[in-house]
């Protein structure tokens, strides 16, 4: 056989070990899409007359969260999030890292969303899609603001 | 700046001889039985007492009226006596009456009579009637130095500090009391933070015209450009004919308060007077943002939003005040919308050491005051707030009225956040206030001092019998009676704010924020100061202080924020922790004493806790092991290591309850992710 033959026959052997190679990794994942306002509407062992908390998530990686747990004013905090294999993970704007890590899980036409702690013991927390009211915003005490002297009460 | 020299006396309102002793000495041995009845019905001394006036208490009967008319009754003394006269101490008011009569207040009389007779003599001869229950001299008020006071000038640096200030007036960069960034021209060791915290407290609220802040002292310069538009107006009497009472309320021609020295209209400008109402006035509610002057705690935006004065005169001149117009003050005060009682005055420290000897010694003032506090003049309060200095001793106690249990009572710090040389400190104290000091640092400044509002053009004589006057509106004080203003116009803040949220609290809730919203002292209660000592600068040792200011500091901005409620502390399920409660039990909750935790059955269910439940080193331990939130009960003293008690002076019991939600996880910073 002439080498020449050898190389028509090698190079569809080695296209298809390639393409094989190829098929052998499974197609990138794309992340869950989180993006949006949510609300929380139950969260294991709380009452929700005690606890609010609503979630803002952008797309490029960014989140807000406003939270009111017993009286007062709502907190508001803010910061990035990484979200990977459905794993949400994230640093607060002073540093602070999330107390967790969280199982995502969308449902319901992906307007629940559901969060379950990795570390702790295991509590689920549920949210619904729906825009945060403009006054939880407004009237909000940034606990990063000049005005927080007295440091976020928590 | 340029120092004026007022040598004349800034009052600390002083009630004089309130020592217990003999009621008086006794001539002869033997008792007739006027003489043993007053042993027995008089509850103090005749020591420096108003002469041709006596208190007396009728029984119930006779004061009701089912008895014959108490004019008949004594009128055999009466004519005895020769000129005299007898009245009840708090005038007849229809719209009153009943709520008179259920304190049992209609049953105080005054009895007037001639000053050149004896009157132990006189008490004697009332107190061999048996519808007379008790006597009480009626004491003299007298007033004590606590150094000179300043007309103010600005300075250049005045104008140019002003561009940062909340509001538009000019001297508002000068209170450092307000807002104290630690700028070396007020004291060499000026403190940053050492102030109230106004400044973001007033995006929140800066007063409101339905609350009434009663100032009881001299009388209030109702004219003062930076205050006129900030004093209460009784609209009947404003609207009425002069020389009648048009609302009935007891009192004549009472548009902006009362004297109830002179038994007329407001004044503050006779000899004797140096303008301590219309300062501490200022520093309630100033009119804020009108361009002018300076500002007040809860003076408002200049929209005649601020909260409103009411002048309660017991100071006129050179007549001090005493029991019965003090009295009738409080009850004033009580009767025609006050919510807050300002009180710049007391007894000297150490007169009187025990609540049982004030309620046994002062009955007149006391069933006033109990009056005030138990009258619902806010739709946000169910009842009345007493706040009054601690006194300038510089003794180791509160002065009374102030260190009576139900009261608040109110120490002085300087700009550097130390003790003032002057103020009282220790049992009684409940909390500290900005009071100034003209030597915070080892310099003589008056700029250390409170600004505030007071009657231009005053003329004054000082004990030398120099004279000098106020060239200016404005002028610095240094006191607990300054201090005292800056409580009475946070707790005024707090109403107002509370009424804007629709928020309601008991007078004990409320009472117990107000003194948990403070700033931390006892860390800074260790070496010395450079300030008077005696009568020339000197170093001042802070340790005596320690635990003795009252809870810390008072603070707008936290005031506030308890006001709109505290968020819930969060724990982590399966450990036992130390939980940071201070937004709670404020700044100073580390040295707090501590009463007890109550944690019901429930809470300890719902949060699975396991061991005890207490406070540690101020902190609260806990050991959830259930996700969950609960309630619990913390209790403490507010001043001092005991509360007060009827034999011991002692702080004030306060509580709080504290919201906690146990989860398996929780971030450093409280967000809840």
């Amino acid at each position: 056989m002439k080498i020449k033959n050898i190389f028509k026959l090698l190079i569809p052997a080695v296209s298809c070990l390639l393409l094989l190679s190829a098929c052998n990794k499974s197609p990138k994942k794309a992340d869950t899409d989180i993006s949006g306002e949510w609300t929380m509407v139950s969260s294991d062992g709380m009452d929700m007359d005690e606890v609010s908390v609503y979630l803002s998530f952008t797309q490029t990686k960014e989140f807000d969260l406003y939270q009111k747990l017993g009286e007062g004013r709502y907190r508001h905090y803010s910061g990035t999030y990484n979200l990977t294999d459905n794993i949400l993970s994230g640093t607060y704007k002073d540093g602070s890292k999330f107390a967790d890590s969280y199982l995502i899980t969308l449902e319901a036409d992906k307007t629940v969303l559901i969060m379950k702690s990795q570390n702790g013991a295991g509590l689920e927390s549920r949210y619904e899609k729906s825009t945060i009211p403009s006054e939880v915003k407004s009237e909000s005490l940034d606990v990063k603001s000049s005005i927080s002297d007295n440091k976020p009460l928590l | 700046m340029k120092l004026r020299k007022f040598l004349y006396p800034l009052l600390i309102l002083l009630f004089a001889g309130c020592k217990e002793g003999p009621l008086h000495d006794g001539e002869n041995s033997g008792m007739d039985s006027g003489n043993m009845a007053l042993q027995s019905k008089a509850v103090n001394t005749p020591d420096n007492s108003i002469r041709g006036s006596l208190i007396v208490y009728l029984d119930g009967e006779i004061a009701d009226g089912s008895a014959p008319a108490v004019d008949s009754v004594f009128s055999d003394i009466l004519l005895e006596l020769g000129e005299a006269g007898m009245k009840r101490v708090f005038p007849y008011s229809p719209k009153d009456e009943e709520r008179t009569r259920k304190f049992g207040l209609h049953r105080w009389y005054q009895v007037n009579f001639s000053e050149n007779l004896d009157v132990v003599s006189v008490a004697e001869k009332f107190a061999s009637f048996a519808n007379v229950s008790r006597i009480q001299y009626n004491k003299i008020l007298v007033t004590e130095n606590v150094g000179p006071v300043f007309s103010y000038h600005p300075s250049s640096r005045t104008s140019a500090a002003s561009g940062t200030a909340s509001f538009n007036d000019p001297y508002l960069s000068d209170q450092w009391h307000y807002n104290n960034i630690g700028d070396k021209f007020v004291a060499p060791t000026a403190r940053a933070g050492a102030d109230i915290n106004l400044k973001d407290a007033w995006k929140l609220s800066s007063g409101d015209p339905s609350v009434i802040v009663a100032v009881v002292d001299q009388g209030v310069m109702n004219t003062h450009p930076d205050l006129k538009d900030n004093i209460w107006i009784n609209e009947a009497e404003m609207n009425g004919n002069s020389g009648s009472d048009d609302d009935g309320n007891g009192y004549k021609d009472d548009i902006y308060g009362y004297n109830f020295v002179s038994d007329g209209p407001v004044t503050w400008d006779k000899p004797g007077d140096n303008g301590h109402g219309t300062h501490v006035a200022g520093t309630v509610a100033a009119v804020n943002n009108n361009g002018t002057g300076v500002c007040g705690v809860a003076g408002g935006t200049g929209n005649g939003d601020g909260v409103r004065i009411m002048s309660c005169q017991i100071f006129d001149g050179e007549e001090g005040g005493n029991s019965v117009t003090s009295a009738k003050a409080f009850k004033y005060a009580a009767d025609n919308g006050a919510s807050i009682l300002q009180c710049s005055f007391g007894y000297k420290a150490g007169a009187i050491q025990s609540d049982n000897l004030y309620k046994g010694t002062f009955p007149l003032e006391l069933d006033a005051l109990n009056y005030f506090i138990s009258k619902k003049n806010s739709p946000v309060l169910d009842g009345g707030l007493v706040i009054f200095a601690a006194g300038n001793d510089g003794t180791g106690m509160s002065g009374y009225p102030g260190g009576y249990s139900d009261i608040i009572s109110v120490t002085a710090i300087a700009s550097d956040n130390l003790p003032t040389y002057y103020t009282n400190y220790g049992p009684g104290c409940n909390i500290a206030a900005p009071g100034g000091e003209y030597y915070t640092g080892g310099v003589v400044t008056e700029a250390g001092a409170v600004l505030s509002t007071v009657p231009e053009g005053l003329v004054m004589t000082d004990d030398q019998g120099n004279t000098s006057s106020y060239d200016s509106p404005y002028a610095y004080m240094q006191g607990t009676s300054m201090a005292c203003p800056h409580v009475s116009g946070v707790a005024a803040l707090g109403l107002s704010y509370a009424g804007k949220l629709g928020k309601t609290f008991t007078l004990e809730e409320f009472k117990s924020m107000l003194l948990t919203s403070v700033n931390r002292l006892d860390d800074l209660m260790t070496g010395t100061k450079q300030t008077l000592v005696g009568n020339s600068l000197g170093t001042m040792s802070l340790a005596p202080y320690k635990g003795n200011m009252g809870t810390g500091s008072i603070d707008a901005w936290r005031f506030l924020m308890q006001i709109e409620g505290t968020p819930c502390v969060m724990a982590k399920i399966g450990e036992r922790q130390r939980l940071d409660i201070s937004s709670y039990m404020g700044g100073g909750a580390a040295d707090l004493t501590y009463l007890s935790v109550e944690v019901s059955g429930e809470a300890a269910e719902t949060l699975g806790l396991q061991d005890e439940t207490d406070m540690k080193y101020g902190k609260l331990s806990i050991h959830p092991t259930k996700p969950g939130s609960a309630k619990i009960v913390v209790r403490a003293i507010a001043g001092g290591t005991q509360t007060g008690s009827g034999d011991v002076m002692g702080g004030m019991e306060i509580s709080k309850e504290i919201s906690i939600i146990a989860r398996d996880m929780i971030s450093s910073n409280g967000g809840w992710l």
